[in-house]
């Protein structure tokens, strides 16, 4: 087997706008980000673009900053600059317990967060987050600019709303601060991609949940809420009764949708999703 | 690998199956299919090429579709058997109708058994089952966009 890419013509734009411009120009032109899923499958020839275009080191897409309790993180931020940056531990430790389970160190010193969520694996930790944390991406096209939420982000399997041309530049997240979060997963122990993993988000007043938010990835084709366990934990003071409740009903949410393999079939990855939630729900409290 | 899924369409079982049989639809609501080429002396099979991807994986796929065993307006099955990417796939599908007068839908239920070898299958496995779904929602999507509004 090859392992090594075809041709391919390369692009280092100085500027976003030089970069969309070369990206709306040429429907076979993909960007190159941090390269850590992209270039595996140009080794195999499994993608053959005809042109990258390298936004590796744009400015503009780069550093991580809270303003007026809303956490921006630059779209060329890696793996490891997130879960190591105190703002992001401060207002969506969720998103640094995440970044931090991402692959290897290799792939979390290259691999960047907009990059991640532009491809859109569903084996993915970050999507999850995101998702749960009701973070909006801000995009960049040859039509402009426009922001779109990680609810109506994630279309399906590899698949988002970016459309030709256009790129992430920077992903916002509302401060958690003060709220319960926490990430979860069963990794595969070879490619450390997420079998199940989930987050939760739980606003709490005293020892009652105000609200929840739950998502779950690995086991769905993209990033998924589950309505149905975000109510049974609403109201609720997360005791035994009430989080087994919401691990059964966010089964039953995906259970259609539950992907399987040769290592994990649906069955199992049905069950881990109950007892992952369970899990999430109780390191959010810790 | 076996797969099976299902489809609701807002129209007369009747209608439904006519773009099922259609084969200038099939080749609009085929994801990446611009034309079916008849296959002389083979009834209701077709030559394609597709240009398909998912993800960074795109390529370009060429092989055969064909209808078969029709039993209308009921069942009938579709064989697509095809190569690209280093990796060659062979699927056929049971499709059957039926009609919920309740709702005044016509369903759709497909049962699949896919085979794919090559190098697709070495590195895609655990994305084969959601995208085969993904794909038939897109073809059933843009059969119904095909017909008339009810």
């Amino acid at each position: 087997m090859s392992m090594r890419p075809a041709n391919f013509d390369y692009q280092r734009p100085t500027s976003l706008s030089e970069a969309i411009q070369l990206l709306a120009n040429n429907d076979e032109a993909k960007a190159l980000a941090g390269g850590h899923s992209l270039i595996p499958a140009m080794n195999q020839r499994l993608s053959t673009p005809e042109q990258l275009v390298d936004i590796g080191r744009l400015d503009e897409l780069k550093g991580i900053s809270t303003n007026n309790g809303t956490l921006s993180i630059g779209a060329l931020s890696t793996h490891a600059q997130i879960a190591a940056s105190s703002d992001v531990r401060t207002h969506c430790a969720a998103l640094a317990t995440a970044t931090g389970l991402v692959g290897d160190p290799q792939v979390r010193n290259w691999g960047t967060l907009g990059g991640n969520l532009a491809h859109a694996d569903p084996a993915s930790d970050p999507p999850t987050v995101v998702l749960a944390a009701g973070g909006t991406l801000h995009l960049q096209g040859p039509n402009g600019t426009r922001s779109v939420s990680a609810d109506n982000f994630f279309i399906d399997l590899f698949t988002t709303d970016l459309q030709p041309g256009e790129l992430i530049t920077r992903i916002e997240i509302p401060s958690l601060q003060g709220k319960k979060n926490a990430y979860v997963k069963l990794a595969h122990p070879a490619s450390r991609y997420a079998i199940v993993g989930v987050c939760v988000v739980l606003e709490m007043n005293g020892n009652e949940c105000v609200s929840a938010r739950v998502a779950v990835g690995g086991a769905t084709p993209k990033a998924t809420r589950s309505p149905s366990a975000e109510e049974r934990l609403t109201g609720s003071s997360l005791q035994v009764a009430a989080v087994d409740a919401a691990a059964e009903a966010l089964v039953n949410d995906i259970a259609g949708d539950v992907m399987g393999d040769l290592f994990a079939p649906e069955d199992y990855r049905r069950a881990m999703a109950g007892v992952y939630l369970k899990r999430a729900v109780q390191a959010a409290m810790a | 690998m076996q797969l099976t899924g299902s489809y609701k369409f807002n129209h007369e079982q009747q209608a439904v199956w006519d773009v099922l049989m259609n084969p200038d639809a099939i080749a609009k609501a085929l994801p990446g299919v611009d034309e079916l080429i008849p296959v002389e002396g083979e009834p209701d099979t077709w030559r394609a090429d597709a240009k398909l991807g998912i993800a960074t994986v795109r390529g370009k796929y060429s092989g055969i579709v064909k209808l078969s065993e029709q039993n209308p307006p009921n069942q009938y099955r579709l064989t697509v058997s095809g190569s690209g990417q280093n990796s060659i796939i062979d699927g056929t599908t049971l499709i059957s109708l039926s009609y919920d007068a309740d709702n005044q839908q016509t369903i759709l239920n497909w049962e699949a058994d896919v085979q794919i070898s090559g190098k697709l299958a070495s590195i895609g496995q655990r994305l084969i089952g959601a995208a085969a779904n993904m794909m038939s929602k897109q073809f059933f999507q843009g059969l119904e966009k095909q017909l008339p509004k009810s």
